[in-house]
């Protein structure tokens, strides 16, 4: 299918210290895929806790990506804010589902597949965008700037977060619809969270996300983006801050 | 009066420099050590005392070994016998000077845990004052005896206390006996059952405890505290 959006993503995503020290596999997935006019990003975090939590997170990406698509294309025309918030609600929905259903096939309890879901899906016109749990989202302003997209569910502890497993997922779930195109959207885990997210202010932090798009804007071959992200992820710089999981996708309109 | 205020002011100054400058999420872990007496008796040659000094220091260079466990982890120490003090406030392992602890007096456990309720709430009260996150703290109670001084009254008031904070996730205690200690007593404290010291194999458990403070920051799906066996030091 052309790409008529105009959107490229981008994405790496690496397993953190502390699993590569314990053999445990990461449990971080991204997923992301233009279609026509519509591009559709998904970043999960399978919970390091639970034994199936990679199967969990490699479900979600690809069963709320798949729900979004076929929901988009089943709109006839181009969808409002309201359209494009119930395909939002509605692929979160069927992650959930598909989770229920594997747990029931397997007798794995629905927890031991937890992970959170970011989703993200750019129209010519609007960006909608949900969240369950940790982890965010970041855009880029009018003004030059960055602002938060949504807001990460915490409990009072710094590992306590909302799930797509957990029984409260969709009264934690946020879900936002913005009338724009933002030229940069930036997707991460918990385990970038405290390197790019001022702590107090809970904003992002501006050199970060622009050193970052401004090299973007420079890139042309996919390969070569997502090998650099890797390496950005994997370095000293990131990892002595960070011994989990880490996963950044960046999608840029070009 | 005046002075008191003046050091709380000094320290709240320190505190938010030493946070500007190391925002990582904190685990506090909080060492409650029985330095009664008995603890001080000859065990076949060994001394509990000593073996625990010993296993301060190890617990510190263990930590030490990890970078992030090192920014994260802050350990402070309550010493107790018949009175409870705060031997070591919280702080992270860089500035941890592992206190040399002598024996002596006899055992009042319900001002101990008092004091180490009160101490870990005024520790998060001063995260989230600094916009500092951090995960459930840990308060770790080592003990050889039973409540020997302790009214009736004070024991039922401090256990009740721990296990309204434990099942108020206010923090994760567990509770450590070692050769001579009234288990049945101990296991009475909080929700989870207290572990027998295997020995006087303190090293052993310093450096599991260290191994499960490392791990303190995976996401939970649940709000239990998942933990790897104890086997090696404590007897399962």
């Amino acid at each position: 299918m052309v790409n008529r959006s105009g959107i490229w993503a981008y994405s790496a995503s690496v397993a953190g210290s502390r699993h590569l020290r314990r053999g445990v596999e990461r449990q971080d997935r991204a997923f992301h895929r233009v279609e026509g006019d519509f591009a559709i990003a998904v970043v999960s975090d399978g919970a390091g806790s639970a034994r199936n939590s990679a199967l969990g997170a490699t479900v979600t990406t690809t069963r709320a990506t798949a729900a979004a698509t076929w929901r988009m294309l089943d709109l006839a025309k181009s969808p409002t804010a309201a359209d494009l918030e119930e395909v939002l609600r509605a692929s979160v929905s069927g992650v959930r589902q598909s989770l229920e259903e594997l747990s029931r096939q397997t007798g794995e309890p629905l927890q031991s597949y937890a992970n959170t879901l970011l989703l993200a899906v750019q129209t010519d016109t609007l960006l909608g965008a949900s969240q369950v749990g940790d982890g965010g989202m970041v855009i880029s302003n009018d003004q030059g700037g960055f602002d938060c997209l949504t807001s990460p569910q915490r409990g009072e502890y710094a590992n306590q977060t909302t799930f797509i497993t957990s029984r409260e997922w969709s009264e934690n779930m946020d879900v936002k619809v913005v009338e724009a195109q933002p030229k940069y959207l930036a997707m991460f885990s918990d385990g970038l969270e405290n390197l790019v997210i001022e702590g107090a202010t809970q904003q992002p932090f501006f050199g970060f996300f622009n050193n970052v798009f401004q090299w973007l804007e420079g890139q042309s071959d996919p390969g070569r983006v997502e090998a650099e992200l890797s390496g950005l992820l994997r370095s000293p710089r990131v990892t002595s801050k960070s011994d989990d999981d880490i996963t950044l996708l960046l999608t840029i309109r070009r | 009066m005046v002075e008191q205020n003046d050091l709380a002011q000094a320290s709240s100054l320190e505190d938010s420099v030493i946070f500007a400058d190391n925002p990582e999420p904190r685990c506090a872990c909080l060492l409650v050590l029985d330095v009664s007496g008995s603890m001080g008796f000859d065990r076949n040659g060994e001394v509990p005392i000593r073996q625990l000094n010993d296993g301060l220091g190890f617990f510190k260079s263990c930590i030490e070994d990890d970078t992030l466990a090192s920014l994260r982890t802050e350990i402070g120490v309550i010493a107790f016998n018949h009175e409870a003090s705060v031997i070591h406030d919280f702080s992270t392992v860089d500035r941890f000077n592992p206190p040399t602890l002598t024996a002596s007096g006899g055992t009042i456990i319900s001002g101990a845990l008092e004091l180490a309720l009160d101490m870990v709430e005024q520790r998060k009260q001063t995260y989230r004052d600094n916009g500092i996150t951090y995960y459930r703290p840990w308060v770790w109670l080592i003990c050889d005896g039973y409540p020997e001084h302790d009214t009736p009254s004070d024991w039922e008031r401090a256990k009740a206390r721990v296990k309204e904070a434990e099942n108020d996730r206010q923090l994760a205690f567990f509770t450590v006996g070692v050769e001579g200690a009234d288990m049945t007593e101990l296991d009475s404290i909080g929700g989870r059952q207290a572990l027998k010291l295997q020995g006087l194999n303190f090293r052993e458990m310093f450096q599991w405890l260290s191994s499960s403070m490392s791990s303190v920051s995976q996401s939970q799906p649940t709000d239990a505290v998942s933990l790897s066996s104890p086997e090696g030091w404590a007897e399962v």
